[in-house]
């Protein structure tokens, strides 16, 4: 029964990819996996070698196990709460242990332990030394750490006997002590790691047991207010395609800058070129100096809601939340893998993404452009800030040049902070063109 | 109250609202009147700040229309021309984030998107359909649903019975009726003469940039001995001397 239910989920989900967009994601994600995965095994092993004296190969492994168990266990908050799925109610003819499992089994054959699995494989199968320990380290972490999500949520979204309160006392102490007397969580396997997991097994089992009635309340999904702007972009088919477009285009030439780099050393010219496309400023160029433009709809819903040019701001990032995180995703690990220079890679990025993110208001205020075609003549952005956004990230890119060059940083950030308080003060007499243009017949 | 001083709006050069003057208070359902492209949208989009006028001043509940803060906009439901529905999101995913951003408590959010999806629509499914799915009529429908979902005192509605079957157009009207109050206020634009009679107060109709009439329902049709109908087209007067001269129709 289990086998056909996971057969069923596993049909599900390959049904899901038969949408293009969704087999995108899924390559990209399962790609970024296994690419962490080995970036971290190449890492660990440097270390390894006396690489560096700052950190210890045992350190950053603690340090990731650490980072994997509070995602898993963060997932519960984060980017908001999500209830616990009680895929089978008490009242089907199901026994306790059949029901435990189901449960259990349901949550983990989910996508995001599916990647997890696969940064794990990836990461031992590159390591040089401790392949078996990593993995099953890892395996024991997030395991346990889902599991100790589900024992506070037993607690958040149903009604338990009174036995299961003291249940859920008793194992949080025990893991409060396990805290304290276990901060290292390499070779997490045997006895420990299993000890741990059987622990929270037998508890979460105990628990489960002891539900007398169903949630408490129902929970309006905050996740699917974010899920909204995720469906803003993905169902917007005239961002969409730019988007898809320019993240693709950005991969290929950074891959065959780093090639040339690495082959033919790195000109500064060509680092410059690197250094462009590295930034986050193709999504800017493509779409978002002209948000309104692409999604005019919700300017016009701000407009006569609020008023608020603050609100058109928020609305603003939230759309960009995710394009900007999958940029991030791409573009840093190349940015690692093709120079060894962290504090580098950093500052640039997150300086320039900084500075187009704030001026985006900007041009999308004081150039809007109707959107009637994906790609148009006529340039889907304001060329005026599309010309400014590219110069300024050029410039951004003499920090591999000089150190001195760092100072630009502060003042990138006073000229974006800059261009914010230019976009609040034009607010009032730009708003009219923005709405003429946007909505034009 | 909706007060209008001195409007005047032109396109191209061309004047398309000439110095109106409008007065509509709480209570009052009004009703604009007038041929196509006599300028009833140019009117309502003057009012919610969307265009710029040339000259005069707009006034909501005594504050100029261009100052109007977060907390006073919200007081104003808007079924504009341009519907302006994120077609990206389904029925009930666009309620919520209209919802969102007014700041609605959650449990009064869902109790009143579930009783406005009850009452409009057919099919519990619409709720979890894409809006770029939605016929014209449904579209019109949830951005109704939109502009009433924050309990607005004024609300401003461009041909709201456009595109609706009889059926939804009178439960919009009932709607209407249930929903107003004293301390309420509609400004109605519509050529859909039958509906407008059984709910306008008053009614104002423009012609060539100026209101022509401007005064209650009941004056217009001189105590309800006129229907809505004869008396607009005896105020407007078309010209059907052209349709003499067409032998070949």
């Amino acid at each position: 029964m289990i086998a056909y239910f996971l057969y069923l989920k596993f049909k599900i989900g390959l049904l899901s990819l038969k949408k293009p967009w969704s087999l995108f994601i899924t390559v990209i994600l399962l790609l970024i996996s296994w690419w962490y995965g080995m970036i971290l095994a190449k890492f660990v092993d440097k270390l390894n070698s006396g690489a560096s004296e700052l950190f210890s190969a045992g350190e950053v492994t603690n340090y990731v196990l650490w980072a994997l168990g509070i995602i898993t266990l963060g997932r519960m908050i984060i980017p908001s709460y999500k209830p616990q799925q009680n895929i089978f109610p008490c009242y089907y003819p199901l026994s306790r242990i059949q029901h435990y499992i189901f449960s259990l089994t349901n949550d983990f054959f989910t996508p995001y332990f599916f990647y997890i699995l696969l940064f794990l494989v990836s990461g031992s199968y590159y390591l040089e030394t401790g392949k078996m320990a990593f993995f099953f380290s890892g395996l024991f972490v997030i395991i346990s750490a889902h599991i100790l999500r589900r024992l506070i949520q037993y607690n958040i979204d149903f009604k338990l006997k009174k036995n299961g309160y003291i249940l859920f006392s008793v194992i949080l102490a025990a893991m409060g002590g396990m805290l304290f007397f276990l901060p290292v969580l390499i070779n997490y396997t045997w006895p420990k790691g299993v000890l741990v997991l059987v622990t929270l097994l037998v508890f979460g089992y105990l628990i489960d047991g002891a539900i007398i009635e169903n949630r408490k309340s129902e929970y309006l999904n905050q996740s699917k207010h974010y899920n909204s702007y995720i469906k803003l972009i993905f169902n917007n088919a005239k961002a969409r395609l730019p988007l898809i477009v320019g993240v693709i285009f950005k991969v290929v030439v950074l891959l065959i800058l780093r090639i040339k780099i690495t082959r033919d050393g790195s000109a500064d010219g060509l680092m410059l070129i690197f250094w462009m496309f590295a930034s986050p400023l193709i999504t800017f160029t493509y779409v978002f100096n002209n948000i309104w433009g692409f999604w005019p709809d919700l300017w016009l819903n701000i407009e006569t809601h609020t008023g608020r040019f603050l609100d058109f701001i928020k609305q603003g990032l939230r759309l960009l939340i995710f394009p900007l995180i999958i940029d991030m995703l791409v573009s840093i690990p190349i940015l690692f893998i093709t120079l060894d220079d962290p504090k580098l890679i950093l500052s640039f990025y997150f300086t320039s993404m900084f500075y187009l993110v704030s001026f985006s208001f900007l041009w999308s205020l004081i150039g809007p452009k109707q959107i009637v075609k994906t790609f148009q003549f006529k340039g889907s952005t304001s060329i005026v800030g599309s010309m400014i956004s590219i110069v300024g990230i050029f410039l951004l890119g003499t920090l591999k040049i000089n150190i001195w060059f760092y100072l630009l940083i502060p003042l990138y950030v006073v000229i974006s902070v800059l261009a914010i308080y230019l976009s609040f003060i034009l607010y009032n007499e730009k708003k009219y063109k923005v709405t003429e243009t946007i909505t034009k017949k | 109250m909706i007060q209008l001083k001195k409007i005047s709006k032109s396109y191209n050069k061309q004047l398309v609202i000439n110095e109106i003057d409008l007065l509509v208070e709480k209570g009052q359902i009004y009703s604009l009147l007038g041929k196509n492209g006599a300028g009833k949208t140019t009117i309502i989009n003057l009012i919610l700040d969307l265009i710029k006028p040339d000259s005069g001043e707009i006034l909501i509940d005594g504050y100029n229309n261009n100052t109007l803060d977060k907390t006073q906009k919200s007081k104003i439901g808007v079924v504009g021309e341009n519907l302006a529905l994120l077609e990206e999101l389904n029925g009930m995913e666009f309620l919520l984030f209209i919802g969102k951003i007014y700041n609605i408590p959650k449990s009064d959010l869902i109790n009143r998107i579930d009783d406005l999806f009850n009452y409009f629509f057919d099919n519990e499914k619409d709720k979890k359909k894409s809006i770029s799915k939605y016929s014209t009529g449904m579209k019109k429908k949830i951005a109704f649903c939109a502009a009433v979902l924050n309990t607005p005192d004024i609300l401003i509605l461009d041909e709201p019975f456009a595109g609706l079957d009889p059926l939804a157009a009178n439960l919009m009207l009932s709607f209407l009726k249930k929903y107003q109050k004293d301390n309420r206020l509609f400004f109605i634009s519509s050529h859909e003469l039958g509906y407008v009679e059984k709910i306008a107060t008053h009614i104002g109709v423009l012609d060539e940039g100026r209101l022509a009439f401007n005064s209650t329902l009941h004056d217009f049709t001189e105590n309800g001995e006129k229907g809505l109908n004869s008396a607009l087209l005896s105020l407007l007067k078309p010209d059907e001397t052209e349709l003499g001269k067409m032998d070949w129709v």
